[in-house]
């Protein structure tokens, strides 16, 4: 199983998992800042949210491809402790933890969107601050052992991929909040 | 619809980078040459002898040493 000669495809696919998971991640938290910053218009925010959980959901399976090419790649040796828990891997532990852990979170946190009657939206909301914790350590762990993201690229990716997230971080902390538009109520 | 189109997107984009990453890869030349050469070296005697290249090619797991003065 070669897609050249001395790089097998398993490998090729585990590295292109990971990026397109990290890409459908990095859009999802923008998507995410843009709905609570309400900078694409109040009326889009049902859209936008559909949007925010697929993109998550479909990322959480290029996750899942990326750890089950990880674990059937020859060379690399991993077990399934491995991939699936933190500082438990050979090679690289704390690199590959940050990716297990921000996994882990990620799919918690999808999960918390059904879970939201149970802990309430004040709750929710709170606990949603934790993708920002998991973004962070998917960015840690593409830097510290993704072999795409070495160098100047890895920089580049980081400056695109992060940017957005200070720039509507910051609006979502200092601009004042616009209340979200709801349906009229007809009045008699 | 909203899930089929993000699923078919990731797989497009999954595949376009498969694809890009194996071509930046391409196949390794195999450094070993494929016909034996020979050295056709003249004896004293006036003899022709002919040697294969490997054993004309000298190479060492030794390193030099540094040249006198350095």
């Amino acid at each position: 199983m070669s897609a050249a000669a001395g790089v097998p495809a398993i490998w090729l696919l585990a590295r292109a998992s990971g990026l397109v998971a990290f890409g459908l991640l990095t859009l999802s938290v923008w998507l995410g800042l843009a709905m609570s910053t309400r900078l694409l218009g109040p009326r889009r925010q049902k859209a936008l949210f559909a949007w925010h959980r697929t993109l998550v959901w479909t990322a959480l399976w290029m996750v899942g491809l990326h750890a089950l090419s990880v674990l059937l790649d020859p060379v690399l040796h991993f077990g399934l402790p491995a991939v699936l828990v933190p500082f438990a891997a050979p090679w690289r532990p704390i690199g590959v933890a940050a990716g297990v852990i921000a996994g882990w979170l990620t799919l918690v946190l999808a999960l918390s969107f059904r879970a939201k009657h149970w802990i309430g939206h004040r709750g929710w909301r709170l606990f949603h601050y934790a993708s920002f914790a998991a973004f962070v350590l998917f960015l840690g762990h593409a830097l510290a052992v993704g072999t795409d993201l070495r160098g100047i690229r890895g920089l580049v990716v980081v400056a695109i991929a992060a940017a957005p997230v200070i720039w509507l971080g910051l609006a979502r902390i200092l601009l004042p909040r616009t209340p979200a538009v709801r349906p009229a109520v007809a009045a008699a | 619809m909203r899930r089929v189109w993000a699923a078919v997107a990731a797989t497009w984009a999954l595949l376009a980078i498969v694809a890009v990453l194996a071509w930046s890869h391409p196949p390794t030349q195999s450094v070993a040459p494929t016909r034996a050469t020979v050295v056709v070296v003249k004896g004293k005697k006036g003899h022709v002898v002919l040697l294969p290249g490997s054993v004309a090619t000298h190479t060492t797991t030794h390193s030099s040493p540094p040249a006198a003065g350095r």
